[in-house]
């Protein structure tokens, strides 16, 4: 499609619309009925446009865009961008050649993969990584540690009055029987490794995902007139609705109070910032004596105990539960502390690495190789040495 | 209405040389819809293809058009829209591939992309021509003809009379008419006419 066609078929709407207004010259009707009468499908696009009728019909698809808001918006990010160094201009397309590269580079290797497992890439002379999976460990009430990993299903253990169950690989459910329990609350704690993550569900129904290299600390069963957490690392909550005891979960820095809702709360050490996304419903986040409400699509962030609330990226903050990178303007720093996380891994930074953005979706079912491979093309080089992942400029 | 409305793309081509802000407003008031309804046809999806359309005009003001002049807007704008959109079905395609189980769609060929943006530039222009009407007449066009109302219903909802919203829809077709055609050649409003009229009986 060159821009002569183009021209040639506005050409063509001119007329069309000069047709339907009684303004075309007789020379230009002459030249529409020997387009219209070229072939069927011209001939079909022409008795259907002229049609009153389907005109009507179409004509309520276009009046739906919302052209003022739309101006509103638009004029908003130009203003942004003349207020940047021209600097961001010329990244942008950059920024979008290399997401379309991250993406293409998932479906090679979605098609690799099926070839050649990451056994096979272990046995190779070049040294790879394989992803992370389903691993964790239980630390019970009274100190004691059971592994989580591998397929055995079945009772864990008894806590208090809950039976610990093993339902499936990355799965595990507390069953509360009763909840007339007097004793102190007994409390266990769930630890992912890096490389790990696991599917956690409480006592009262409530689910937890816990990413990679995290923590959670909870109650067996939940018998006081709140329903507390403590976390590290990261974790996305689907909390089972319960008006009269609010799920409240600590994490560095800020607890977060919710009824029943979706959220994902990303508070690892070595991230500048502590990210709380809401999906669904609404949370209350405290920060010492401050406290904020999150509507759902938003995102807070706490940085130096100073909370920045800003329309969120719902999806891509919970890409990661869904076996998906998400990289979202990321730097080198930030993809990287990632990949450290999951492929278990250190990194070491060779040189002066060039400030780079990221942004696209990748799984996190590939060796990461082919992760670094994609990166490749934005100039990143690396080397694998063991456990180690260097960066090279 | 407002005559900025009147300027023709090359006067607009000119101004939006010189950086002016009033001129991208202009172009993309008359062009933000029907590059809408081009983009929805082509990726199936109505807000990614208003974020489509977005993003092509934060990049035509990017553009250094002082050197690459745009000898048409339109076109630049179409073709725009059509290179994103086919690259989001690229992109979309893989990603949906690698999930494997939602339906992809493929990108349509050059003919169908055409007839589509025809169909969105002659909505435009017809339309267009509807808003030059004075206020009450465009009303009252509009809501006969966009939404099918009876006479009753509208003079209902105006709280005005049956018979001067026949009288305003008659003095509205009327001027439709006569704005439009300055030529003698009123062929395509005897097409358009009988449609209309059914509403106003």
């Amino acid at each position: 499609m060159d821009n002569s066609e183009v021209n040639t078929f506005l050409k063509i709407s001119d007329h069309i619309s000069n047709y339907l207004k009684g303004s075309l010259s007789s020379d230009d009707l002459t030249e529409l009925f020997s387009w219209v009468e070229a072939n069927e499908a011209n001939k079909a696009l022409f008795n259907s446009i002229v049609n009153e009728k389907e005109l009507e019909n179409l004509h309520a698809e276009f009046k739906a865009f919302d052209t003022q808001s739309a101006l509103t918006d638009v004029k908003a990010r130009l203003k942004s961008t003349i207020h940047h160094t021209p600097k961001l201009n010329r990244k942008w397309p950059l920024m979008a050649a290399a997401s379309i590269l991250l993406c293409l580079a998932v479906g090679l290797f979605t098609l690799y993969r099926h070839d050649s497992p990451p056994q096979t890439a272990l046995n190779n002379k070049k040294q790879d990584l394989v992803p992370g999976g389903n691993k964790a460990i239980l630390t019970l009430a009274n100190g004691q540690q059971v592994i989580l990993n591998g397929a055995t299903n079945g009772k864990i253990a008894n806590q208090g009055n809950a039976a610990v169950n093993k339902l499936a690989d990355g799965l595990l459910a507390y069953n509360s029987s009763s909840e007339t329990e007097n004793a102190a609350t007994a409390y266990n704690t769930m630890t992912t490794p890096r490389g790990g993550q696991y599917h956690l569900i409480l006592a009262d129904g409530t689910h937890v995902w816990l990413n990679a290299a995290s923590s959670i600390k909870f109650p067996v069963s939940f018998t006081g007139k709140d329903r507390k957490v403590e976390i590290t690392g990261e974790a996305y909550f689907e909390v089972a609705h319960d008006k009269t005891k609010p799920f409240i979960v600590a994490s560095n820095g800020q607890t977060v109070q919710v009824l029943g809702t979706h959220f994902n709360i990303n508070a690892y050490t070595d991230e500048d910032e502590v990210k709380t996304t809401l999906l669904e419903g609404s949370v209350k986040i405290q920060v010492g004596d401050k406290s904020f409400l999150l509507k759902p699509g938003e995102q807070s962030k706490l940085k130096n105990g100073a909370i920045d609330i800003v329309a969120g990226d719902t999806d891509g903050a919970v890409d990661w539960k869904n076996g998906i990178f998400h990289f979202n303007d990321a730097s080198i720093e930030s993809v990287m502390r990632q990949l450290s996380r999951w492929y278990d891994v250190d990194v070491k930074y060779e040189g002066k690495v060039k400030e780079r953005e990221f942004s696209g979706e990748i799984s996190r079912n590939v060796n990461a190789s082919q992760i670094l491979d994609a990166l490749s093309f934005k100039k990143i080089h690396y080397a694998i040495e063991g456990k180690t992942i260097i960066i090279k400029p | 209405m407002s005559h900025r409305s009147d300027l023709s793309d090359h006067d607009l081509s000119i101004l939006i040389r010189d950086r002016d802000m009033v001129a991208f407003d202009l172009i993309f008031e008359k062009y933000y819809r029907p590059l809408c309804f081009f983009a929805t046809r082509i990726i199936q999806d109505n807000f990614d293809a208003q974020d489509i359309v977005q993003d092509t005009f934060v990049k035509f003001w990017q553009k250094d058009n002082t050197t690459d002049a745009i000898t048409s807007i339109r076109a630049y704008l179409y073709v725009s829209v059509k290179n994103s959109c086919f690259n989001y079905l690229e992109k979309n395609n893989v990603k949906l591939k690698h999930q494997q189980y939602l339906v992809s769609t493929d990108q349509p060929d050059d003919v169908t992309v055409l007839h589509t943006m025809i169909q969105a530039e002659v909505l435009r222009q017809v339309f267009a021509a509807v808003d030059t009407l004075p206020e009450q007449c465009r009303k009252i066009i509009l809501m006969t003809f966009e939404d099918g109302k009876k006479a009753r219903d509208i003079a209902d909802e105006l709280g005005i009379t049956i018979s001067t919203v026949n009288n305003q829809k008659m003095r509205g077709l009327n001027l439709l008419r006569n704005r439009l055609s300055d030529e003698p050649f009123a062929l395509g409003m005897l097409l358009l006419l009988p449609g209309i009229i059914n509403h106003i009986k």
